[in-house]
């Protein structure tokens, strides 16, 4: 059994994603030169603004053409260009392992987080890991080889859902450890308290990161298809609840609405990548769809 | 109680929707799920409704299956007639029966009456061993088929199926009021009182205005209430008819070889009609005319009645067949005179000047054939036979003649007076008939003697063709005259002469009248017979006699008819012949102290003859009475108010009546509504667990998150308003 990328990718997959490319919607600080803006000022050939010109400057980048306009001399500044650093913030608390079909929560998260990665890793961008339960179990810094791709992937290989979850502190650490502007990709299903993970994912905003938040959940979480009198057993608690299903189905399509409805609305305001995952969609059709509409919107 | 009881185990399945939702909360699954935060939420909020949906549901069902098993049980709800035992106890039921010519209406392929005489046939038959049953048959009167109870049930049951249609209207009331008195010392413990008829309006309003005061007819308070009404209303829903409903000769009085014209009345029931109305004299059609008839309403067609020779002529008007067929004719008789018989009661100087004007060309040149008579032989004369008895100078009179005259002039003859000097005041006093008794004779003063003669009365019929030429004045010279002091009012002046001075009284007496003038025939009190006037006057007052008493063209169908009335001029020996040529029975009835000859039911419309020693003549035309042509229909809601007795109960037909009977004899059953109840909660059922099952759009759905998991759509309505749940799995 392959493990490491090729256990979440096959060949087919990764052919496929080989050609897309992640952008960041934002200027990131990268330490190589790279395809992705950066906030300072370099020597790439995109112009960025004029400046006056003091002594010291190099007379070459003086425009000559505002100089015939204003007798004034003016420095042309370009926009410097460098690599892009990603990390996939993986959730693998309890309620991740919940599934109403063969694939878990956790397992559909992990692909969706090597297709990510390989991404990235092939857009010659470094990608990092933050594996997290109650607690940070795994964090990774990046890097843009494919072996440290398949390392980080090896890692979420060997590990399985359990504990409780505490997302929003997770995230508050995460943020107070990634010092460089980044792309920060958080791959959950937010089952925590929604206040305090909007407030951790406005401290990534505030530092300046990019963030994607990839909602992922069960078909089941969302349309409640069950038919029989039920017995629920929470995966984090072990709490059990009985009831009929098809009774409350109106009802859980309601709060679970407002729910997502909740973060929807935070991210929007946040100016966050918000993007509801089902776990019945195909991997390779939600990322590439989710790519093409990244790179539409950054033009 | 129930029918099958045996079904009333069925009433167990009621339990069946409890019993199956207590299992299926039994079974379940357990399933994991990711956190428990939202359904806890879901279970709180749905928890009331779903409880609600669940009682309502749980409670549809088993009343469901209640009504289906009750329907099985075949529940009967015992009415008020019901007897101590089961359709067992005997009945008095006395019928009420319309037999009015309005139940010949054709309705469909029967008529009302067929229907009515299976009807009444089969409320006989379903009578029992021990009942009883009596009939009261209603028409213009009751008359008793069957007049107190009887338990011969095949007896009265062929009295039924041989009854026929009467030629009458209808009054139920005095029916009713029989079959009541009939049911007054029962044999048996229940009592009914069964109405059939065909739900003409016309004889319901009776009920009604014999209701009102507490000395009114009908008073459905003092009823029995243990008395049972049914009434089968078995006439067309919708009848219309047309029928001629009187007309008018004019002249009345046709002389031979005249013409004449007459006005029909059409009486029109039912939408708006375009009708032909025919008119046959002698059994040949004269004419047609075509009328055009709105919605209930009458309509008028004339006819010209061409030159006849004179003798009696039969005649009728017609309508076109429709499904009421008796009313359609109206037959008529047309006297039409050469002569007419007048006679002078009178020395011949005192009638020497009004038999002149009566006859001026002689025995054949007038059309009158003026006869004079001395006072002494008027008792002995046949009065009837003239058109107009003249008085001059005649009183005083013996006894006799003046009863004589006063039964010709109450039988329809018109009696003209003239003073003259033979009668003194004092000899009129003891005549009632007078239009006023003279107080005096008085000498007119010579400067006052001229007079004009004034007409009060224009369009009294003595002077309704005179005409004066125009620039002329009628002017009389009044030597002596009767002086009236008081004039009755029951008496009018006709003319005078001056201003206030009285020349001619009239008063109707009986069905004739008198005329009684101021001064005398002969040229000594006055010069009016000298006057040109005097002519057309006196040939005026014998025309104006055609329209009293005797000459009426028709009569309505009666059981008793007066033949010295209606066929005055008919013998004493001759037979009168009914339509169909069969001999009318006639008795002599004596009334204070006089005899009048009556003719027994007179009830075939159509014309009958008088026979004498061979001679047949036309000598009455006999109709229907048109009142009862109006069929207009009353609603059983209208009939229940009309009758207002609380325990009446209505059908449509024979079935529908056995079928109430039987249901007020041993009770109704309720399988009918329980299965509706059934089929209502079903629907209603279906309706709720519909509603609970109905697929609702999932969350993904709604959302409408596109392959990049993108959002498109709104999760919840409410979403936005709700506050954040802080719990946290």
């Amino acid at each position: 059994m392959p493990d490491g990328l090729r256990h979440f990718l096959n060949p087919q997959e990764m052919h496929s994603l080989g050609r897309l490319v992640l952008n960041s919607r934002y200027a990131v600080d990268g330490n190589l030169a790279g395809a992705h803006r950066s906030p300072h000022r370099g020597s790439s050939s995109e112009f960025a603004d004029h400046r006056q010109y003091i002594q010291g400057d190099d007379p070459k980048h003086i425009d000559w053409k505002v100089y015939g306009r204003t007798d004034r001399y003016f420095i042309r500044r370009y926009e410097d260009e460098t690599n892009l650093r990603v990390y996939l913030v993986v959730d693998r608390s309890a309620s991740m392992k919940y599934t109403s079909r063969e694939e878990t929560k956790y397992r559909y998260a992990c692909r969706l987080a090597a297709a990510i990665g390989y991404v990235v890793i092939k857009a010659r961008d470094s990608v990092g890991l933050c594996l997290y339960s109650d607690k940070i179990d795994t964090q990774m810094d990046s890097a843009n080889s494919l072996a440290h791709l398949d390392n980080v992937m090896k890692t979420l290989q060997v590990s399985e859902p359990a504990s409780t979850t505490e997302t929003a502190r997770t995230l508050h650490q995460l943020a107070e450890s990634i010092r460089k502007r980044a792309l920060v990709v958080v791959l959950s299903d937010l089952l925590d308290d929604e206040e305090r993970i909007v407030r951790a994912l406005a401290h990534f905003r505030k530092q300046h990161h990019d963030v994607v938040v990839f909602h992922t959940l069960d078909p089941a979480e969302l349309d409640f298809t069950y038919e029989k009198n039920t017995v629920f057993e929470d995966l984090e608690t072990q709490e059990r609840l009985t009831c009929d299903p098809k009774e409350i189905a109106p009802a859980y399509a309601e709060v679970f609405g407002e729910f997502l409805a909740r973060y929807q609305k935070a991210c929007r305001e946040m100016q966050i990548d918000y993007r509801i995952i089902r776990t019945d969609q195909p991997l390779d059709t939600t990322v590439r769809a989710y790519l093409e509409e990244r790179r539409r919107c950054s033009k | 109680m129930f029918l099958h009881p045996l079904f009333l185990w069925a009433i167990g399945a009621a339990t069946v929707p409890l019993v199956l939702h207590l299992l299926r909360k039994r079974r379940t699954v357990t399933v994991p799920f990711s956190t428990l935060r939202f359904l806890k939420l879901a279970l709180k909020s749905s928890s009331r409704r779903v409880r609600m949906e669940n009682l309502l549901l749980w409670l549809l069902r088993t009343l469901l299956m209640l009504a289906i098993a009750l329907a099985f049980a075949t529940p009967i709800v015992r009415t008020s007639g019901f007897g101590k035992f089961l359709g067992r106890t005997g009945r008095d039921i006395a019928i009420v029966w319309d037999v009015s010519y309005s139940l010949g209406y054709q309705a469909g392929r029967q008529s009302v009456w067929d229907k009515s005489v299976d009807t009444v046939a089969a409320i006989v038959e379903s009578l029992g061993h021990g009942d009883t049953v009596t009939i009261f048959l209603a028409d213009n009167d009751m008359t008793p088929l069957i007049g107190s109870p009887t338990p011969d049930l095949t007896a009265a049951l062929a009295q039924v199926r041989a009854e026929e249609l009467s030629t009458r209207g209808s009054q139920l009331l005095p029916a009713t009021l029989a079959a009541l008195q009939a049911l007054q010392n029962p044999r048996n413990p229940e009592r009914e009182v069964h109405i059939v008829t065909d739900g003409q309006a016309l004889p319901w309003r009776d009920y009604i205005q014999l209701r009102a005061g507490a000395a009114g007819a009908w008073q459905p308070d003092r009823i029995d209430k243990r008395v049972a009404f049914f009434v089968t209303v078995l006439g067309a829903p919708a009848p219309e008819n047309t029928t001629p409903v009187g007309l008018t000769l004019s002249p009345a009085l046709v002389m031979e070889n005249t013409p004449a014209r007459v006005s029909v009345d059409i009486r029109r029931y039912g939408p708006d009609l375009e009708s032909g109305i025919s008119l046959t004299i002698n059994d040949e059609s004269v004419d047609r005319r075509a009328l055009a008839l709105a919605a209930d309403a009458s309509g008028s067609v004339s006819f010209n009645i061409p030159p006849l020779p004179e003798g009696i002529h039969t005649a009728r008007v017609g309508t076109p067949d429709d499904a009421l067929g008796a009313d359609n004719d109206l037959h008529f008789l047309i006297h039409v005179k050469r002569r007419l018989p007048v006679l002078c009661v009178g020395a011949e100087p005192d009638t020497y000047f009004l038999m002149q004007a009566l006859d001026p060309g002689g025995a054949t040149g007038s059309s009158v054939d003026a006869t004079r008579l001395d006072v002494g032989s008027v008792a002995s004369a046949e009065l009837r036979r003239y058109a107009v008895v003249f008085l001059c100078n005649a009183l005083p009179m013996p006894g006799d003649a003046l009863l004589e005259i006063e039964d010709y002039v109450r039988g329809g003859g018109l009696l003209a007076i003239f003073p003259g000097d033979a009668g003194r005041p004092a000899d009129y006093e003891s005549w009632k008939i007078l239009p006023a008794v003279p107080s005096d004779i008085v000498e007119v003063p010579i400067d006052s003697r001229r007079r004009t003669i004034t007409a009060v009365n224009p369009d009294d019929p003595v002077l309704a063709s005179l005409h004066v030429r125009p620039g002329s004045t009628p002017i009389v010279t009044i030597r002596r005259r009767l002086l009236w002091d008081r004039i009755p009012d029951k008496s009018e002046t006709v003319l005078s002469a001056g201003s206030r001075t009285p020349l001619l009284l009239a008063k109707s007496v009986g069905l004739g009248r008198v005329l009684m003038f101021s001064v005398s025939a002969d040229r000594r009190w006055s010069n009016l017979p000298l006057s040109p006037y005097f002519l057309p006057f006196a040939h005026q007052i014998v025309r104006s006699s055609a329209g009293l008493g005797g000459t009426t063209p028709y009569v309505t169908v009666t059981e008793s008819l007066s033949l010295d009335e209606s066929i005055p001029l008919m013998s004493a020996n001759a037979r009168l012949l009914d339509p169909s040529a069969r001999p009318v029975p006639t008795r002599d009835v004596r009334h204070d102290n006089q005899v009048t000859r009556v003719a027994e039911n007179i009830l075939q419309p159509g014309i009958y003859y008088a026979d004498e020693a061979g001679v047949v003549k036309p000598a009455l035309a006999a109709n229907l009475d048109r009142t009862e042509a109006d069929v207009t229909r009353m609603g059983q809601d209208d009939m229940r108010a009309a009758i207002a007795v609380r325990n009446v109960r209505f059908a449509e037909d024979t079935g529908a009546l056995l079928k109430l009977i039987e249901e007020h004899r041993i009770g109704r059953s309720l399988v009918e509504p329980l299965l509706w109840l059934a089929l209502i909660l079903a629907v209603a059922e279906l309706f709720v667990a519909n509603a609970r099952c109905r697929a609702k759009p999932g969350l993904s759905d709604q959302l409408k998150v596109d392959p990049s998991g993108k959002v498109r759509g709104h999760a919840a309505p409410a979403a936005a308003s709700r506050t954040p749940a802080g719990a946290s799995t």
